[in-house]
């Protein structure tokens, strides 16, 4: 199955990097959580309601709206500052890129156990831009508001699209669908990835030569 | 077989019923968000893990009880319909009875068909989707950050209504509200069509003034500014009553009640037919394709905020011509505003800013708007028009993007591939982010230019040179002559007469015997 794939670019301040991910990536899951499955029986359940929490940027000119849900909250902003940790060089904040991957748990042929299959990726290149003055800073406050706005209304219109979302689950199931690890929303299943612009890709041949080792390892 | 004959229809009598009532359910969730939206405050609401279905939509969206009341009356039973949608105009109304027009949401139904999607599962979680949709996007247009700035001096209105599109509508093509600013969203039902919601928000701030500049004249002659607009200038000819409206501030003082005088300007009637785009948010997919201008630009991150440039050079008016000067709606308004500016930008930087802008619009969009950007750079205190123009900019930008072909939609990705300085190392040019510079370069591949180097061709790469041209050597070495530099010079200067003090009284004396 082939993962739709949207990447967004944008040019941030290192002080706005937390601010800029987490207005699009809150906005991709205020679309992509629902409230939580309550099974009665078998293909019988209710669902709970999704709250909503509006947030002011401090250093965008912009207001987002995110899931209220201090859990999902609390991992976006542990896995933002892993990433900004992750840009961090000798010579200050690089530029880097951060994805926001929806997969779904399916049985894979033996022997191999289940298999995660991506279904939607949303990447976000950052360019780290150092600014002179408070003059600049003023003025790209107010740029990267807008341009996240854009992109917010471009999510708006992905997400309303007739296309491929995950069948709801069977009590069975629903844990190869949702993550079912928080107790006010239920998400569909994601995984974050992160990556500075300077840091060699992962290849297939570097992949190879460590699973080789790691066997040998042992 | 009669029996099975009578269970589909009494399913297919069910399904209707479902569709009207999440119809209406939605009609109403909708003027709530949007409504509440503008109250000026931030919002939040509680996720509840065991609602037990109490809250329409799986969405935790309170009601107010006076927009509840207001959005009943308005709708009174009547559902949004292919030829009707439901509309709310948000206005802006001053302390001193202006107001005008911001932007307008509206809510109809279009005619595609679905017949394999089943109303009653696929069609709530589709509404679902479309008010979270609707709550993420009022946040973000220029109207919310207005909204939330409103105090004593302005207020925000509003005004939910069924529109009807009457041969009054029709008749007036020369006031359609052809606006680029739409987009819909898609919610495929099952029996009844396809369900748009047509974020029309027509950003208009900057433009609204301005005209308002125009028409400020004729309406102090032809007519009070309380009085209710004339037949042509109302949205609805089948509303006769004066248009209702009220104050979004939950405080209730002496106007909170008082009807919104509609300036002629202001309440350009929308026509419905044209405003139902394809698509929602959503592109349509047999929409003209608008293409941006491609940003290539070579010049370094803001760049073009550091250039000073004359007004001739950009085209801009002299002052001369800045006699008419805005009306006091504008002013008032602006005064009233009092919105945070960039500290020092200097007027020159600004129009410099505007003109980028309107040089970046679309072309349709660029011709007409432009006499607006002449009045609104004219003060000092606009700010707030340049910045909701440029906010209208991006807006324009980002529709027109969703308006074009399907495949254009998948926009950042695709524009993503084709940029040749993708690579995330390298600081990227400003434009990305709008930072457009007055220099756009077009890919026009012209003939005989070869395209084998790179993808601007030679014709691209002799525009790059002669724009970023050395600096003559004549002036590189001339160095800044400061009181130090000289001193040092004048000190070195001594110490060699010094040290060759001996050889020139040697020179002296041989010239003397000489």
């Amino acid at each position: 199955m082939n993962a739709r794939s949207q990447v967004f670019e944008l040019s941030v301040e290192g002080r706005q990097i937390n601010e800029a991910v987490l207005s699009i990536f809150h906005s991709i899951l205020l679309h992509r959580s629902s409230g939580k499955f309550s099974y009665k029986r078998e293909g019988s359940y209710t669902i709970g309601t999704v709250g909503m929490a509006d947030v002011d940027c401090d250093f965008i000119n912009l207001t987002y709206v995110r899931v209220d849900s201090d859990g999902l909250n609390r991992a976006l902003k542990r896995l933002l500052s892993e990433f900004k940790d992750s840009l961090r060089g000798p010579e200050g904040l690089r530029s880097g890129q951060i994805s926001l991957e929806f997969y779904q748990k399916k049985k894979a042929r033996w022997p191999f156990g289940m298999e995660n299959i991506p279904w939607e990726i949303w990447t976000v290149k950052l360019n780290v831009v150092t600014l002179a003055n408070e003059h600049e800073r003023q003025i790209c406050r107010e740029k990267v508001g807008e341009a996240i706005a854009e992109k917010i209304i471009c999510i708006a219109g992905v997400m309303n699209r007739p296309e491929y979302v995950p069948k709801m689950p069977n009590l069975s199931e629903i844990a190869n669908i949702f993550d079912v690890g928080f107790n006010d929303v239920q998400p569909y299943l994601h995984k974050f990835s992160y990556q500075a612009s300077d840091e060699p890709s992962p290849s297939v041949g570097n992949t190879m030569k460590r699973l080789l080792l790691d066997t040998f390892s042992y | 077989m009669v029996e099975m004959a009578e269970k589909f229809k009494n399913r297919e009598d069910q399904e209707e019923r479902d569709l009207k009532k999440y119809l209406k359910f939605l009609s109403l969730k909708a003027i709530q968000v949007i409504v509440q939206s503008r109250l000026g405050e931030k919002i939040h609401t509680k996720s509840k893990p065991n609602s037990m279905g109490q809250d329409w939509f799986n969405l935790a969206i309170n009601d107010d009880p006076d927009v509840s009341a207001e959005a009943k009356k308005v709708t009174s039973g009547k559902l949004p319909s292919q030829e009707s949608p439901m509309c709310v105009e948000i206005s802006l109304k001053t302390s001193e009875d202006e107001s005008m027009v911001l932007e307008t949401w509206c809510l109809g139904i279009n005619d595609r068909v679905d017949s394999n999607t089943k109303v009653t599962y696929t069609f709530y979680n589709r509404i679902g989707m479309l008010l979270k949709s609707l709550v993420s996007v009022t946040r973000v247009t220029p109207a919310y950050q207005l909204s939330r700035k409103q105090g004593k001096d302005f207020m925000m209105c509003y005004k939910p209504q069924i529109m009807v599109t009457s041969d009054h509508f029709k008749s007036e093509p020369a006031r359609v509200s052809c606006d680029p600013l739409s987009g819909v969203l898609q919610c495929v039902s099952g029996a009844q069509g396809a369900f748009d919601l047509t974020a029309e928000a027509r950003h208009h701030i900057a433009e609204q003034i301005a005209s308002a500049t125009e028409t400020e004249v004729t309406q102090s002659s032809t007519k009070s500014s309380n009085t209710p607009p004339s037949s042509s200038h109302r949205l609805s000819s089948a509303s006769p009553s004066p248009p209702f409206t009220r104050r979004l501030l939950q405080e209730k003082n002496a106007i909170g009640k008082q009807d919104v005088e509609w300036s002629a300007s202001s309440s350009k009637p929308l026509n419905w037919k044209q405003m139902k785009s394809k698509g929602a948010f959503v592109s349509g997919t047999d929409t003209p394709v608008k293409p941006f201008l491609p940003n290539l630009s070579s010049s370094p991150p803001f760049a073009s905020l550091l250039r000073r440039k004359d007004d001739e050079s950009i085209g801009l008016p002299s002052e001369n011509t800045l006699v008419n000067s805005p009306p006091g709606l504008k002013r008032k308004i602006l005064r009233a505003l009092n919105l945070e500016s960039p500290a020092d930008r200097s007027d020159k930087e600004m129009k410099s800013l505007m003109f980028q802008t309107v040089n970046n619009l679309v072309p349709e969009y660029r011709s007409d708007k432009f006499a607006s950007i002449n009045i609104i750079h004219r003060r000092p205190d606009t700010e707030v028009l340049k910045k909701s123009f440029r906010l209208k900019k991006s807006f324009s930008a980002v529709i027109w993007n969703s308006l074009s072909a399907e495949a254009k939609l998948d926009s950042s990705s695709e524009r993503t591939e084709r940029r040749p300085s993708a690579t995330p190392a390298m600081p990227q040019a400003p434009s990305q982010l709008g930072w457009d510079d007055d220099f756009v370069m077009v890919e026009l591949k012209p003939a005989f230019a070869s395209h084998s180097g790179s993808s601007t061709g030679d014709l691209g790469s002799f525009f790059r040179e002669c724009q970023t041209a050395p600096p003559l050597s004549l002036f590189q070495d001339t160095e800044i002559a400061t009181m130090d530099n000289v001193m040092d010079q004048l000190d070195g200067e001594l110490c060699g007469f010094r040290e060759n003090a001996s050889k020139f009284d040697e020179l002296l004396t041989d010239l003397q015997q000489a």
